[in-house]
């Protein structure tokens, strides 16, 4: 096969970092070409400068042998290169075919033709192969469905080269398989397809070559046979995997918490029981509802029905503030929007729980002791740089999910009791930090805390807990100690195949 | 720092310093009458009321929540001050006590709109200053309200310590209080928190609907404030004498964004805003522009300034 889109020589520098560095890629037309690496690994940006939405410091790019210069995402989309970006860009309330012809909708002058527009979108998708109600607004389909909406209007423009970001993260199996099926179709029409996953499974089944990146360069790439499960595990992370030895408790502490058939609109009955001393894991795919139900323990949601019990007595959470006082705090998932005050900076981060404790009655600020203590956390947790008037967004992932646990530390040096919940709590952040993280986790756990993790790296999720529960569309399918289970047996249960 | 850096962070400062430059420059040619002492304090003194509006109004955009009524409330308020002491013929200290506490009551039901039934407070607050326009006519029929006010009260806006205007220093008192809330008490960092990621803060044990209250009352108490002193000082009060700050504190908030804690509003940065948009009124004025051309240059300084800080990503709205 001829190589269709050939980079060479891509490097791209970030303030403080090097994105990517000298990286060769190739593509060839009619394949499926996975591009793998932990997150910030340099994949994103790599698709970024393929789709013209960042220029690259140096390199060239050829398309079918022609060196091309992309200046920005219509430069590519002229080019025949599109994207279908993990996010939907959707308008809610139009209708499927509108949102396939946004922007290219046949007009008489300023009058739209709405036949035409009708005509022309179904003409795609019979090209296409793909079957959908080209009437119903895109605000009353599914996940799936939306996502086709965007993957059909990338197709119109008849592209070379579409490039897929995690385009399975909101989908569900059969929406998978579907996916699959017709992205086989494409790849029969010629059309080289640019798979960024996550997902090593469906690496396997769809991909025909893979690239892996690693901390901005390609570490390897070629033909599919070439490689196993663990091979690319182990090219994606480098170095042996920071395996953590946790030793199973058969006796735990006392229970600290329990929820008794907790109901809401994302989960059902849900049963679960948290002691002092472990850590307890919750896996689940995307979308089973991990995040609700931590989320709901806190008090950030409602519970429709069922009881949350706090060392045997039952207690109303209303809010986070409540659970706060009962011992009770989260560490979200996407830390910038849930976790972090981002126009602050680490002080104002690392003390934002605790300032009822360091002000005075009058509510003054203590400074000089609310600096003493960030400054402990600081140290505790390593964040770099150690800098306390550093605004926070200009950390680094791994430092930023350090400065939102933190917080939790400045407020109460003793864990003794209290009750810690993490939401995929190594969610973007690099190698190191996350074997940091694990190390929080762990040590929380050993000064008597009791810690709920749920993360959607199951390896990672497996390594840290003592026991775990898998939920699966909102309800707790399975628990037990960890040793019961296996990695596959756990992926079982969370996609109930 | 470097230059780079220290261009973004205080080029509306030095905004501010080219644009009295090139008055004091403007006016040389001609009579010379800005760059004297006698203008210096009469630009302060003009700007002083719409300074402590504005400074009220910061902290409700820091806490994340927009207050379009503080103009129609400061008339409010000062309709109703100088009818409590002609018409009611109350106590001056009581009037400005009831005054001031209508301020609050706005604030408090603004605030009560927005978190108890999460109306937007920029709808709320349109809604709310409407309000306050019909109590406005309602009470005063739409007529001015003249009559003898007190001299002590007449002082706060006309009166003078030596060379300085009160009215310069109980602004500059203000300004102080309200800055060192903001940065130095817990509810006020509760307050910045909150209008930073009101999600994080909630994470973080924080009940944000409290501090938006707060926020808002507080704003609605700095309009009541201005619109009692804006009485003060003309001696009289007129219905809509004091709409005109609703735009300006705006104004000057948003300028205020784009410099010293860029983003967010902050108290010094809002200083500055009020401080451009005096020195142009001023400055205009005096260099014999026509009238109309102030409200257009406000308007372009408020877009550019805004403008810039939004191309740098620094601000976002909505």
């Amino acid at each position: 096969m001829d190589a269709l889109l050939q980079l060479t020589g891509i490097s791209k520098t970030y303030p403080g970092v090097t994105a990517l560095d000298k990286v060769d890629f190739t593509l060839r037309s009619g394949e499926v070409h996975a591009l793998l690496g932990v997150n910030g690994a340099g994949k994103s940006t790599l698709v970024k400068i393929i789709c013209g939405a960042e220029p690259p410091d140096s390199g060239t790019m050829k398309l079918e042998n022609q060196i091309i210069q992309v200046n920005d995402t219509a430069d590519a989309m002229r080019h025949g290169i599109v994207v279908v970006y993990q996010e939907r860009t959707l308008i809610p309330h139009f209708t499927v075919a509108e949102n396939i012809m946004l922007g290219k909708e046949p007009a008489n002058g300023q009058l739209i033709r709405r036949r035409d527009l009708h005509e022309q979108a179904e003409r795609l998708l019979n090209r296409l192969g793909v079957e959908m109600d080209l009437n119903a607004e895109v605000i009353d389909l599914g996940a799936g469905q939306q996502q086709l909406v965007d993957i059909v209007r990338a197709l119109r423009t008849e592209p070379k080269v579409m490039v897929l970001d995690e385009p399975t993260a909101a989908l569900s199996q059969a929406e998978t398989k579907h996916l699959f099926e017709l992205l086989r179709q494409f790849k029969n029409q010629g059309i080289g397809i640019i798979f960024v996953s996550h997902r090593l499974d469906e690496v396997f089944e769809i991909s025909d070559s893979l690239t892996i990146l690693r901390d901005g360069r390609i570490v390897s790439s070629g033909p599919i046979s070439e490689y196993t499960p663990a091979r690319v595990t182990q090219d994606i992370v480098g170095h042996n995997v920071a395996k953590l030895e946790v030793e199973v408790k058969s006796t735990s502490g006392p229970v600290l918490m329990e929820t008794q058939d907790l109901c809401s609109e994302d989960f059902n009955s849900v049963n679960l029981k948290i002691a002092s001393g472990e850590v307890v894991g919750l896996a689940g795919v995307v979308g089973a509802g991990r995040t609700e139900l931590l989320e709901t323990l806190v008090g950030f949601r409602r519970a429709d029905s069922g009881k949350i019990m706090l060392k045997g007595k039952h207690v109303q959470i209303n809010s986070p503030e409540h659970a706060i006082r009962h011992g009770i705090v989260l560490v979200p998932d996407k830390r910038i929007e849930k976790g972090l005050l981002n126009r602050m900076n680490v002080l104002e981060n690392l003390t934002v729980s605790s300032l009822q404790r360091y002000s005075n009655g009058m509510g003054w600020l203590q400074r000089k002791k609310l600096h003493d203590v960030a400054t402990r956390t600081m140290d505790q947790l390593r964040i770099m740089p150690p800098s306390l008037t550093t605004s926070v967004q200009s950390l680094s992932g791994g430092n930023k999910q350090k400065v939102v646990f933190g917080k939790w530390l400045t407020w109460s040096e003793d864990v003794n009791g209290l009750i810690f919940m993490f939401d995929e709590p190594t969610e973007g952040v690099d190698v190191g930090a996350r074997a940091d993280m694990w190390v929080i986790i762990r040590n929380l756990a050993a000064q008597g805390a009791a810690v709920l993790v749920t993360s959607s790296d199951l390896d990672e999720l497996m390594d840290i807990s003592d026991r775990l529960y898998v939920m699966r569309r909102g309800k707790i399918v399975s628990e037990g100690v960890r040793r019961n289970y296996t990695h596959d047996s756990v992926l079982q249960l969370m996609m109930g195949g | 720092m470097n230059v780079g850096n220290f261009i973004n962070r205080f080029g509306t400062v030095l905004a501010l310093i080219i644009i009295f430059a090139l008055f004091a420059i403007i006016s040389a040619f001609q009579e010379g009458r800005f760059l004297t002492s006698q203008n210096l304090i009469n630009i302060l003194r003009q700007v002083a009321t719409l300074a402590i509006v504005a400074t009220g109004l910061t902290v409700a955009v820091a806490a994340g929540e927009f207050d379009l009524s503080v103009g129609q409330v400061a008339s409010l308020t000062g309709i109703l001050m100088a009818g409590f002491i002609v018409r009611q013929e109350l106590p001056w200290g009581v009037s400005l006590i009831g005054a001031l506490g209508v301020g609050l009551l706005f604030g408090l039901v603004t605030g009560s709109l927005v978190t108890r039934f999460k109306i937007p407070s920029l709808i709320t607050t349109l809604g709310m200053g409407l309000i306050a326009v019909g109590i406005n006519y309602a009470y005063a029929r739409g007529d001015s309200i003249y009559g003898r006010l007190p001299d002590e009260y007449t002082f706060i806006g006309t009166g003078t310590v030596g060379p300085i205007p009160f009215v310069v220093i109980l602004a500059i008192i203000v300004i102080a209080i309200v800055y060192v809330f903001l940065n130095y008490t817990r509810v006020g960092r509760y307050i910045l928190a909150t209008g930073g990621n009101p999600t994080a803060t909630r994470l973080s044990g924080i009940n944000i609907n409290k501090y938006r209250m707060i926020a808002l009352m507080i704003s609605g108490f700095g309009a009541a404030l201005g619109g009692c002193i804006l009485v003060s000082y003309l001696g009289s009060a007129q219905p809509s004498g004091a709409d005109n700050y609703t735009m300006d504190s705006l104004a000057a908030v948003f300028i205020g964004m784009t410099t010293i804690r860029r983003g967010q509003a902050n108290i010094l940065g809002t200083i500055v805003g009020v401080l451009i948009l005096g020195i142009i009124n001023n400055g205009l004025n005096l260099v014999g522009a026509p009238f109309f051309l102030q409200t257009i240059v406000k308007g372009s300084v408020l877009i550019l300034a805004v403008s810039l800080a939004v191309r740098r990503e620094e601000i976002r709205f909505f």
